[in-house]
């Protein structure tokens, strides 16, 4: 997906030069983590959020963005981590198709810019709660970052 | 076509008009870009929309005119050949001539001036210009050439003779600014086109996109929750001129709400007069003779409400015809007029807008639909004995169900009614359906006047709030853990439930539900005070909530998927203060809880009253605290309210305690002390800080009975024992758990007071001051009374139980009977001599004691059996008609000792006659 939009992006030629894209990266449980960084419209602090009792787990609750509500998915839960969340998670907020979801992480990174031949396969061992989500993984620096599809997301959200 | 509407063909001539421009700036664009196919297929929607819009509205000339455009565009639209001039040329030719008509159409109402001489060329000359462009068309296929003769012959052909009869009749159309010659070029044709557009627009009104009026709605969505904000913000400030200036952006604010949400308002009447045709095809179909009618045409709907309902109003429009409505002969033979009637009425009602359809035909059989069911297993057999009339017929709207004994071309095509539910459902309305067998059937759609903004009721539930829309609500209860039996929670089955005027509606802890527990959990433990009362498909029911907050209006924010699949909310929305609150799903919640399952349909017009058929064969006491040993109760039918009160609110009357209590005065009387329990006199009792009273009625004056304390209602499933007794004023005992509770004879101890007499006496069948008139003399016990087999009416299950037991404690022989109607019953199934006595309450439901008495006494096989009345009504008129109407005695209830001694006297003067 990620591949196809930088082609696009890149004037859409059969032999692209280098692929560069950049990528919004954060932290959850200490792992680091990517997005496609057009695909995120901004990242908020902790706000005040208003639970969905009987909600799957890992939708954590609404917030209000500006009049807008959005959905706020917990990433410790939907991706089965046994790290505890804490209370006060940052928002990374993304929206595809007019709809908006905020990605709860614990920290957030840079914004790095990173070669897309240098993107490796999921590999298989990792947990299906996890893999489905991954489109790719990069070496940076002395970190492996798991490059994060959002349109998976939206598509559990809005299945 | 005259019946037309006005209204309904100036629409239809707009509508066509925009159309008609929309395809002639589209075919240019296509012109440009051969391979814009979004536009092509407007085009083509285009044109078939003017198509259909045509033959509805009976107009034949546009419908063949746009039929041979069609026909011109579907080998472009297949890409078969590119859209070339020749068919760019067709196809104006073909606009130019619809709009002659249409300006032929404003001015007289119909078409029929125009000639179909003047048509026939031109389809012709459209078919010959497709089928020059299909040939002049690079594809070399044979296949082409076959296909445009097709084509030609598919053109529609006129009919001759009767176009020169309308070409006679036709007036010319000289001077014409509409008149185009048809060898125009095809820019200024369409330079004319627009132009001409343009010069029948009404200069009052402006077309604006929908989709910026939408976009206005939501921004004003916006502009309203800035102003909550803002309001709330400026109350703290406690500056004046701040809070001035928000005021009147408040005022401002409103305003421009109130006229957004009118723009997107329309009239729903040329929208309703569309039917007029589709009536008058199926009636003409289906051979039956119907008169349609339209009622409040200027109620006013949001526009897309209007797009919303047609499909729903099709449906049940043709469902009216087909099924409801007979065929003429049926209706003659049945005795009803010929011509059925078919009727759409629309109007306001509590903000929403209501849409009835209704027919007087055949009604729908609640048999018939339960066996249809059955048959298709959307409901077990056993359970539709148990089912009302009105749940039955509701049952017509689950998926899979159609009426129809066989399937027609008409209606019950699979998608039955509950399709249209779903529509109505989805737009936030709400439908129901009544019907009577033989009268016919009106389904009534409620349909909110707008979706943008809701006004709803906040609502809290363990520290969250919700919205419920206020189309859900019908009331706000408030409820006492200790209160009457009508006003708290009992229990059936594990089931919370709440008796509301007669009704019995289950109760929902909004919490609980939340929780994913079962409905009734938490009811139990906590105090539970407020209820809304919803409505959710055909029934209601209570949900308990913690704390009720206010009404607000709120704009409605849709939800992910995945949270919408929890079913217990509808959206989502902000509040002034920035919250984000969730809106409930009343029907949703209702099925989560099972509500449908438990419930009974809340329907006005159940058979069944609620005390004969839900409540269970028990007698319900009030558990008290007298301050004495051991544990007492009060049969609760006698009592009528309970009351705190404070000692400063006990004034005294001489030696007797009152209060003064709605424009009367209430005497207090201590039960302990009536009992016999001496140190618990009134007097002790104002030295509490409150405490509470029993209000009995009694001869039509209110006693207030003071206890320590009210602790429960309990229902208890068993006889009283007069033997176990240890004084007067007690009518005996029953077992409740492990309990021996001691029932009060509440009416005695009153009698007691009135009488000035101690309850205590020493031998309870002594002589106690009648406050009975009985008709026959007084005479001696005679301690050999035979035994008497008894009829025994008495509605209320404690009365009857009681009495019964009393009476078989005498040795006589009871039978119990619910209700006047079910006495009599019994008593005509009986042999004439078989019952020696009938003993009836007044106040009964279904028959009363008077009908009842009326109905013995029109029997001469009865007229032997004294009838004796036990009731509570004791005022002066009520004995004398009491008598008027033949009751051997007027008794009142529970005076056991009066009652014996009665029969007695009854009996040995027939004895001694």
């Amino acid at each position: 997906m990620q591949y196809q939009t930088d082609i696009a992006a890149t004037g859409g030629a059969n032999v692209p030069k280098i692929l560069r894209l950049q990528y919004s990266t954060f932290y959850v449980a200490g792992r680091m983590y990517g997005i496609d960084v057009s695909r995120v419209q901004e990242v908020v602090k902790p706000i005040p959020m208003t639970k969905i009792p009987l909600a799957e787990s890992f939708v954590h609750g609404l917030i209000n963005l500006r009049g807008q509500v959005v959905t706020a998915v917990s990433i410790h839960e939907l991706f089965g981590l046994k790290e505890k969340a804490k209370v006060d998670m940052m928002n990374v907020i993304c929206k595809v198709d007019g709809f908006l979801v905020s990605l709860l992480v614990d920290e957030i990174g840079d914004v790095i810019e990173l070669e897309t031949k240098n993107c490796e396969a999921v590999p298989n061992t990792i947990s299906s709660a996890v893999k489905q989500y991954m489109t790719g993984v990069y070496k940076v620096a002395d970190d492996l970052m798991s490059v994060i599809d959002v349109d998976k997301i939206f598509k559990v959200l809005n299945g | 076509m005259a019946s037309i509407p006005k209204e309904a063909l100036a629409e239809y001539i707009g509508e066509t008009r925009e159309m008609c421009q929309r395809i002639s700036i589209g075919m240019g664009l296509v012109e440009k870009n051969q391979h814009d196919d979004e536009t092509l297929n407007s085009i083509y929607r285009d044109m078939h929309s003017i198509k259909g819009g045509s033959h509805l509205f009976g107009f034949k000339r546009i419908g063949q005119l746009t039929h041979a455009m069609e026909t011109a565009l579907d080998p472009v639209r297949h890409k078969e050949i590119l859209l070339n001039p020749k068919l760019v040329d067709a196809l104006y030719l073909g606009l130019d001539a619809v709009a002659r008509i249409l300006s032929l159409i404003e001015m007289n109402g119909d078409d029929s001036q125009m000639s179909l001489d003047e048509i026939g060329p031109v389809v012709q000359k459209i078919a010959d210009l497709t089928f020059q462009a299909l040939n002049s068309s690079q594809a070399t296929e044979g296949k082409n050439h076959d296909e445009s003769e097709v084509l030609t012959n598919s053109m529609p052909k006129l009919d001759d003779s009767m176009a020169r009869d309308e070409l006679e009749n036709a007036p010319k159309l000289m001077g014409s600014n509409v008149e185009i010659k048809i060898n125009e070029t095809s820019k200024d044709r369409r330079e004319q086109v627009s132009v001409k557009d343009e010069f029948n627009l009404d200069p009052s009104t402006v077309r604006i996109p929908v989709g910026l009026l939408d976009n206005l709605m939501n921004l004003v969505g916006e502009l309203v929750l800035v102003r909550n904000q803002m309001l709330q913000f400026s109350q703290i400030q406690r500056n004046g001129e701040f809070l001035k200036l928000s005021q009147t952006l408040s005022v401002v604010t409103s305003e421009i709400q109130n006229d957004v949400m009118k723009t997107r308002m329309q009239p729903i009447g040329p929208f309703l007069s569309k039917f007029h045709r589709l009536v008058r095809d199926l009636a003409r179909d289906l051979d039956k003779n119907i008169d349609f009618r339209i009622e409040g045409a200027d109620t006013e709907l949001d526009k897309t409400l209007i797009e919303a309902v047609k499909d729903p109003l099709t449906h049940l429009i043709r469902n009216s015809i087909d099924h409801g409505i007979e065929t003429g002969a049926d209706r003659q033979r049945l005795g009803k007029h010929p011509v059925g009637m078919v009727k759409i009425k629309s109007y306001h009602e509590g903000g929403h807008v209501i849409i009835e359809v209704s027919d007087d035909g055949s009604g729908l059989s609640p048999v018939k639909i339960a066996k249809k069911a059955v048959e298709r297993g959307l409901v077990p057999s056993e359970q539709v004995g148990k089912m009302s009339a009105n749940s039955i017929r509701a049952l017509i709207f689950l998926p899979g169900f159609t009426t129809a004994e066989s399937v027609t071309d008409i209606s019950g095509r699979g998608v039955g009614m509950d399709v249209v539910k779903t529509n109505i459902e989805r737009i936030g309305g709400h439908i129901n359906l009544e019907s009577t067998v033989g009268a016919g059937t009106t389904v009534r759609m409620s349909i909110p006047l707008t979706m943008a903004i809701i006004p709803a009721l906040m609502v809290s539930s363990s520290g969250q709030s919700y919205a419920i829309p206020q189309s859900k609500v019908i009331e706000l209860v408030r409820i006492e853990d200790s209160g009457r039996d009508d006003q708290r929670i009992q229990w059936l089955q594990g089931q919370a439930m709440i008796r509301l005027r007669g009704k019995l509606l289950s109760v929902v802890g909004l919490s609980a539900t939340l929780a994913g527990r079962p409905a009734s959990d938490a009811l139990k433990v906590t105090r539970l005070n407020n209820l809304v009362i919803l409505r959710s498909e055909g029934q209601s029911f209570a949900l308990a909530v913690d704390a009720v907050l206010d009404n607000s209006d709120i704009v409605v924010k849709p939800l992910a998927q995945v949270v919408k699949n929890v079913s217990a909310y509808s959206g989502a929305t902000v509040m002034g203060d920035g919250s984000v609150v969730l809106i409930l799903d009343v029907d949703g919640l209702s099925r989560l809880s099972l509500v449908a399952t438990v419930g009974k349909p809340s329907s006005e017009d159940d058979p069944n009253p609620v005390g004969t058929s839900i409540k269970p064969d028990s007698a319900e006491y009030l558990l008290l605290d007298l301050g004495a040993p051991g544990l007492f109760a009060a049969p609760l039918c006698l009592v009528n309210r309970l009351e705190v009160f404070s000692p400063s609110d006990v004034q005294f009357s001489g030696d007797l305690p009152v209060v003064r209590y709605r424009d009367t005065l209430l005497p207090i009387l201590s039960i302990a002390e009536r009992l016999g329990f001496t140190r618990f006199s009134p007097k002790d009792l104002l030295g509490s800080d409150k405490f509470s009273v029993i209000v009995v009625s009694k001869s039509n004056r209110l006693f207030g009975l003071a206890v320590k304390k009210i602790l429960d209602v309990v229902s208890i499933d068993m006889d009283i024992d007069g033997e176990i007794s240890d004084r007067s004023g007690i009518l005996g005992s029953v077992v409740f758990g492990k309990n021996v509770i001691s029932v009060i004879d509440v009416l005695g101890v009153i009698d007691s007071l009135i009488h000035g007499l101690p309850t205590r006496l020493v031998d309870r069948g002594s002589e106690i001051a009648p406050t009975a008139t009985i008709s026959a003399s007084p005479s001696a016990r005679t301690p050999d009374s035979r035994t008497l087999k008894i009829l025994l009416a008495e509605d209320t299950s404690f009365f009857r139980r009681y009495v019964s037991a009393y009476l078989r404690s005498l040795g006589h022989e009871v039978v119990a009977a619910t209700n006047g109607d079910d006495a009599f019953r019994r008593l005509e199934m009986s042999h004439p001599s078989e019952f020696d006595l009938v003993l009836t309450d007044i106040e009964m439901p279904i028959l009363d004691g008077f009908s009842l008495m009326h109905k013995i006494r029109m029997r001469p096989e009865f007229s032997g059996i004294p009838v004796i009345a036990l009731t509570t009504k004791f005022h002066d008129s009520d004995i004398k008609k009491g008598k008027d109407a033949g009751f051997s005695a007027y008794l009142e209830k529970l005076n056991a000792e009066l009652l014996e001694q009665t029969i007695k006297k009854l009996f040995d003067v027939k004895q001694a006659v």
